[in-house]
């Protein structure tokens, strides 16, 4: 019989080769072995997933081999998910926060934003992600429900960086600004540019998001 | 001579400038060249539906750029899509933002079945992209002669690898490469060949310059081991076709970092070699490794300079680029060409455009002499 530790360390290899089957049948051995669901999820899936991001980030991975690593985090997650989700409603375990992300409205190149969204969601986050080419109102209303909350959008393309900007205003206009933070990124995005439209940080990558959503999450406004 | 009308007595025309940039000679001046496409709507002040749509509007915006800003080619229109939408991929025409690619119609969701089913449209009638490239290439030649402008025309094409990712969907593709390389390589093949035909159809409508944009490849996507397994391949026979159709200059861009295949691009077969921004690329690495081999496009940075930054700003910039590689690349025995990485912003200040091709005209004509 494999103790905690081994099955803990055969999930975590599972997740990091990308191994969707394994993950699986590791995620209900370490259940079935006494470990709580918040652990299986932190230790045993979302810390593989900050390997994953830390190869793909200096070059050791790339986008096949990150995404042969979500989907066997995603598996091992379905079979996780319903004792988080009691563990949640017992309030034995707390979110770190709501993010809500989406490809700006114009634009569909998404996987970027995926990515981001693997991070973020391994690391405990609740996540909703509006999809791409999102209307701009859509985001307003997802951060009514959830305020507070982080707000993250991209796009590929310079032609529809001004939506990013319209974004902005919109949030303001809703009178929900202050109870938002806002995280921008994709190729032609930079920090002059979020700085210029006043978003509260610019993610470079999909690690150096991850950073940044963590320390927006700090500043949020209290519910 | 009327095609000599645009030339000053001692300068070279924008063509000459340009060729003999492309060919590792030594020009006038550097030339300039920046990637410009939506934002050639604005210039005739028309919504990018009917740039994007429209060969006349793709060819006035295009010719208004042109006669505003005086640069040394003139950009052929391009949408990341083209090709692939002749081949079955869907397309969303928006009013007033770049066409969207609809990632919930995939053209090949079956990898073997779909593939086989595909066929290398024609470029002449096969719309929405093909046809109108083809038509609004013969609107601006036919101007630029009878004007006796003697400028070249960009025919772009989109890079076999991104175009299959398209039709396939960049998740899926990711996972093919890895579990069925053999089927995958039959979806670039076809690419490749839609591609080539495109390109050709080009040069023979007078966009001698093809020039492969391949934005779905660079490291941020796969590694240089797939890249020289499944782009390489693609980019050789596109450069090749192209030079034994006529071709006297081909280019290569590929978005987004790509230090990991610099060495490689320069084995595609073109003649220039455009990487991405200088600001966070490792410029003076590739004129190092490649420099000697072709002629290197330079991109000035495209968002905090030319969108966001002052005249000033891109003055400056042109003066470092000029004065840190114009050297370099004289050195080498070679040249290169100021560019934009990727495609400018359509707000992008005119006045940025105007001093970024004013910019070699103070700092870069040869010989080049810094003055730090």
């Amino acid at each position: 019989m494999a103790s905690k530790e081994e099955l803990m360390k055969k999930l975590n290899e599972a997740i990091i080769v990308g191994k969707d089957q394994d993950a699986i049948k590791m995620a209900k051995d370490c259940l079935a072995s006494g470990l709580s669901a918040y652990d299986v999820a932190i230790k045993g899936l979302a810390a593989p997933m900050k390997v994953v991001g830390d190869k793909y980030e200096t070059h050791e991975y790339f986008l096949p081999q990150v995404l042969f690593s979500a989907k066997a985090l995603y598996a091992a997650l379905d079979v996780v998910k319903p004792e988080l989700e009691k563990s949640v409603k017992s309030g034995a375990m707390k979110s770190p926060g709501c993010y809500i992300t989406g490809v700006i409205q114009g634009d569909t190149h998404d996987i970027g934003k995926n990515l981001v969204k693997i991070m973020v969601e391994s690391s405990g986050f609740k996540v909703i992600d509006c999809g791409r080419d999102v209307p701009l109102n859509k985001y307003v209303e997802e951060c009514k429900k959830n305020a507070p909350c982080i707000l993250g959008t991209s796009t590929l393309m310079t032609t529809t960086m001004p939506m990013m900007d319209k974004l902005e205003e919109i949030l303001r206009e809703a009178g929900i600004r202050d109870k938002v933070k806002t995280l921008v990124g994709g190729s032609p995005v930079s920090q002059p540019f979020a700085d210029r439209i006043g978003a509260d940080a610019f993610g470079e990558d999909a690690a150096d998001a991850l950073r940044k959503i963590k320390e927006l999450v700090t500043k949020l406004p209290k519910k | 001579m009327a095609t000599f009308m645009s030339k000053i007595v001692g300068q070279m025309t924008h063509r000459e400038r340009l060729f003999e940039a492309a060919h590792k000679r030594t020009p006038d001046m550097i030339p300039v060249w920046p990637y410009m496409v939506n934002y050639n709507a604005r210039q005739w002040n028309i919504s990018m539906r009917l740039y994007n749509t429209d060969p006349i509007f793709t060819a006035k915006g295009e010719l208004a750029s042109f006669y505003k800003h005086r640069q040394d080619g003139i950009g052929g229109f391009r949408f990341v899509g083209q090709g692939a939408c002749e081949m079955g991929a869907k397309v969303l025409i928006q009013e007033d933002l770049e066409p969207l690619w609809d990632q919930d119609n995939l053209r090949v969701k079956d990898l073997v079945k779909d593939t086989e089913t595909l066929e290398v449209p024609d470029p002449y009638t096969a719309g929405p992209f093909m046809s109108l490239v083809t038509s609004s290439n013969q609107m601006v030649i036919e101007e630029v002669r009878r004007r006796g402008i003697d400028v070249r025309l960009h025919g772009r094409v989109m890079g076999p690898f991104t175009v299959a990712t398209f039709l396939r969907g960049i998740e899926a593709s990711m996972f093919d490469i890895v579990e069925r390389p053999s089927e995958y390589k039959k979806l670039t093949k076809i690419c490749t060949e839609t591609e080539t035909v495109f390109g050709k159809a080009q040069i023979d409508t007078g966009a001698t310059t093809p020039w492969i944009s391949e934005p779905n490849s660079n490291s941020d996507f796969i590694s240089a081991k797939d890249w020289d397994e499944f782009v390489l391949p693609t980019l050789q026979a596109c450069h090749g076709a192209w030079h034994e159709h006529g071709a006297d200059w081909t280019m290569q861009h590929q978005c987004g970092d790509s230090t990991m295949n610099r060495d490689s691009l320069a084995k595609s077969g073109c003649d220039t070699v455009y990487p991405d921004s200088w600001k966070w690329l490792p410029i003076h690495e590739y004129v190092a490794a490649i420099g000697k081999k072709v002629c290197l496009g330079l991109s000035l940075e495209i968002t905090d300079t030319l969108l966001l930054g002052t005249p000033e700003d891109c003055k400056e910039e042109g003066k470092q680029l000029a004065w840190m590689y114009g050297p370099k690349q004289q050195a080498n025995k070679s040249a290169c060409i100021f560019t934009s990485g990727c495609e400018i912003a359509p707000d992008m200040p005119d006045e940025n455009l105007d001093e970024m091709v004013h910019a070699p005209k103070e700092f870069g004509v040869y010989p080049i002499k810094p003055k730090w």
